[in-house]
């Protein structure tokens, strides 16, 4: 589904790379977690893959399903499926959730060539949701993420995944900020949301996230390349000895 | 220094006495010309005293610093003939569709600044209610109780656009709502054009008694690519207790004019809640002027919407003068292409109105490289225990939250129409009519959608 192919990127202003060289693959049904240390780069890869301004790739290529995605703009980047989980969800005033949540899957939904949705139908669609990530009718009056708690805003994320159902999903350090009982909600959102036809791409720090959404293959991500990949046994291996070893193979 | 015109030594201009230091300019000889002609004819007493006023000190520039930011000697080139009364063919033919009709107002009707009795709709107001046209009370040997009492003694007096106003209104219409009295519905006063290219300058009286209510929407309207210069003057007396809802919305055309200025008095307890929506001319200011006694409750808000190389100004002066009372001032504009927009504002806390809370913010966002936002908020305290506090800011269009949008597959365009009517909505869905509020959205998002074209 998804194929990095010799990623190079640096940051737009400073002419600093930080992906060098990456190659991934990320196959349909399949959960990938992306480990790594500090300014490894991990950001920066699911930031180049939605398309967030700042970035210049100077080499290589990613395609989804075969169609290369990094000319695309943001927006048509999300209607040809990837969604990307915000690490910080940003705060909107004035535009209502419920109204965002409809004018993204409709804009998606036109960019596509398919029919607005119905009125009733969407309500139906966002409190089947809402009532599995236990999202209450003010969070979705609420303008965007504004006087949510750090776990109600991850939430209303899975919330919009859900709404939206993207083909890749890319989620940028969802467990930050979570405590046990969000962790356990949004993790059972995540899985619920995998399917034989959807992609993850699961960027953490931690382990314990990998308890809650158990990764088919886990890389390690060091100095802007895959260092080493494995299966879910990697992240165990990680968690016991740290990241000193990779970020000495790499150098 | 903005140019000026030799003048022409002709006609009636010959009698003029320009003073040494300086020429004046063609707008302002164009005035004087007018004042000339039709300043006798008009009903009233005190336009020759207006217009010495004014002639005092000319059109106000740069160097004045009430117009530091809106520069009338420069911006006025010319002022348009004083607007005769138009024939009912003629005010008939400039009604176009009401964007407020769905709320079914009473509507006074007012075409290039006169009163139309026949197009006008005043039944359904309730009782203690009454609404009439200044200029057939005066003109019929009346006078109008309590008009201009806002204004003669104070300082708002000397400002050259109430001076200007003062001298040439033609008409306009005085509404009393009685102590205890409620409007029964909506009050739509539409200042409407005929298309002519003219000086349309109109006041009016609005006195809501002790303890009545009173919704008022003005609307303003004129085609586009006519020179039209609009005056407006409204003096709003809130009595004891009373309650008021005024919104004032103007669309202009692109070569429209509209210079408004708006002087409230507040009475004890009573509460105020005022809107300014500013959607055309190509050169717009709207004076408000507003006095405050104890406990009174005033919400004031602007949004103003320029684009091409309009200039649109919001100028404010809020006086608290008894203890106890909250305001609340909240300007936002969105300036695209070469446009500018302007807010001044000052709270004033005498040192009676203890206990005052005020806040003022007047935030602009920018949509293009050109476009140029200026404001100056002021605080002027002499009482010791008070709460204020202003804020200001000019932005763009935040690339943070069109990301967040755009990467859930919302394109740019619409990202960006989101954004700004959001940016507004603070202003707007403060509106309490639910059917002006719906209505002045829709517009607002008409003037986003037509950005670019």
């Amino acid at each position: 589904m998804l194929e990095i192919k010799n990623l190079h990127a640096e940051i737009e202003n400073e002419g600093r790379e930080i992906l060098r060289g990456l190659d991934l693959t990320v196959k349909a049904g399949e959960v990938h977690a992306i480990m790594g240390p500090n300014g490894a780069g991990k950001s920066t890869l699911s930031h180049v893959l939605a398309g967030k301004p700042g970035y210049r790739v100077t080499e290589g290529s990613a395609t989804l399903d075969g169609v290369d995605i990094l000319d695309m703009d943001p927006s048509a980047r999300a209607a040809a499926g990837v969604f990307l989980a915000f690490q910080y969800p940003v705060e909107i005033p004035g535009v209502a959730n419920m109204t965002f949540l409809k004018a993204a899957l409709n804009a998606q939904r036109k960019t596509r060539g398919e029919s607005e949705i119905l009125t009733p139908d969407f309500m139906r669609l966002v409190r089947t949701e809402a009532g599995k990530l236990k999202i209450g009718q003010d969070m979705l009056k609420r303008p965007v993420n504004v006087g949510f708690s750090g776990g109600e805003k991850k939430r209303n994320e899975i919330l919009q995944m859900a709404i939206l159902q993207p083909k890749l999903c890319i989620l940028d350090e969802t467990d930050s900020g979570l405590d046990i009982d969000a962790l356990k909600v949004v993790s059972e959102g995540v899985n619920a949301l995998r399917s034989p036809d959807r992609a993850f791409i699961v960027i953490t720090h931690y382990q314990r996230l990998l308890d809650h959404i158990r990764p088919d293959v886990v890389h390690v991500l060091s100095k802007g390349r895959i260092v080493k990949t494995g299966g879910p046994e990697l992240a165990l291996e990680l968690e016991a000895k740290g990241y000193a070893d990779f970020a000495e193979a790499a150098a | 220094m903005p140019t000026s015109p030799k003048p022409r030594r002709e006609g009636d201009v010959m009698n003029v006495i320009i003073p040494k230091e300086r020429r004046k300019t063609k707008a302002e000889l164009e005035l004087e010309a007018a004042f000339d002609r039709v300043g006798a004819a008009l009903p009233g007493a005190g336009r020759e005293a207006a217009f010495a006023r004014f002639t005092g000190t000319g059109l106000p520039h740069r160097r004045i610093e009430a117009y530091h930011f809106t520069d009338l000697r420069s911006l006025l080139a010319t002022a348009p003939e004083p607007a005769a009364r138009p024939s009912l063919a003629e005010a008939t033919a400039a009604v176009g569709a009401d964007v407020f009709a769905a709320s079914e107002p009473a509507r006074v009707v007012l075409v290039d600044g006169w009163f139309s009795p026949k197009l006008s709709d005043l039944t359904g107001l309730g009782e203690g209610v009454t609404v009439a046209s200044i200029c057939d009370t005066m003109s019929s040997g009346g006078s109008v109780e309590g008009i201009g009492r806002l204004i003669g003694g104070r300082a708002v007096e000397s400002d050259p656009l109430v001076a200007l106003a003062l001298a040439f209104w033609t008409d306009g219409v005085v509404i009393r709502v009685a102590p205890g009295a409620t409007m029964a519905r909506p009050l739509e006063i539409r200042h409407l054009a005929s298309g002519k290219p003219v000086t349309a300058c109109v006041r009016h009286l609005i006195e809501v008694g002790a303890g009545g209510k009173a919704e008022i929407v003005e609307s303003h309207e004129s085609p586009d690519g006519v020179v039209i210069h609009a005056h407006e003057l409204t003096e709003l007396v809130v009595g004891e207790g009373a309650e008021v809802t005024l919104i004032d919305r103007q669309r202009e055309g692109d070569e429209a004019v509209r210079l408004s200025t708006l002087v409230v008095s507040l009475a004890d307890r009573s509460k105020l809640d005022h809107t300014v929506v500013t959607l055309g001319a190509r050169l717009a200011r709207t004076q408000v002027f507003a006095r405050l006694g104890a406990e009174v409750d005033l919400q004031t808000r602007g949004a103003t919407l320029v684009r091409g190389r309009t200039h649109a100004d919001a100028t404010l002066v809020v006086e608290h003068a008894g203890p106890n009372s909250v305001s609340r001032e909240l300007y936002k504009s969105a300036v695209d292409d070469e446009a500018t927009s302007v807010f001044q504002g000052r709270i004033s806390v005498e040192r009676a109105a203890q206990k005052t809370d005020g806040r003022m913010g007047a935030h602009a966002v920018l949509l293009s490289d050109r476009a140029e936002a200026k404001a100056k908020p002021e605080l002027e305290i002499f009482a010791d225990d008070v709460a204020c506090a202003h804020g200001a800011t000019v932005s763009e269009i935040d690339e943070t939250l069109k990301f967040y949008l755009m990467s859930r597959g919302i394109p740019a365009d619409e990202t960006e129409r989101l954004l700004i009517h959001a940016f507004l909505g603070e202003v707007t869905d403060a509106i309490p009519h639910e059917g002006i509020r719906g209505a002045i959205s829709a517009e607002i998002d008409g003037w986003i959608d037509g950005r670019g074209k």
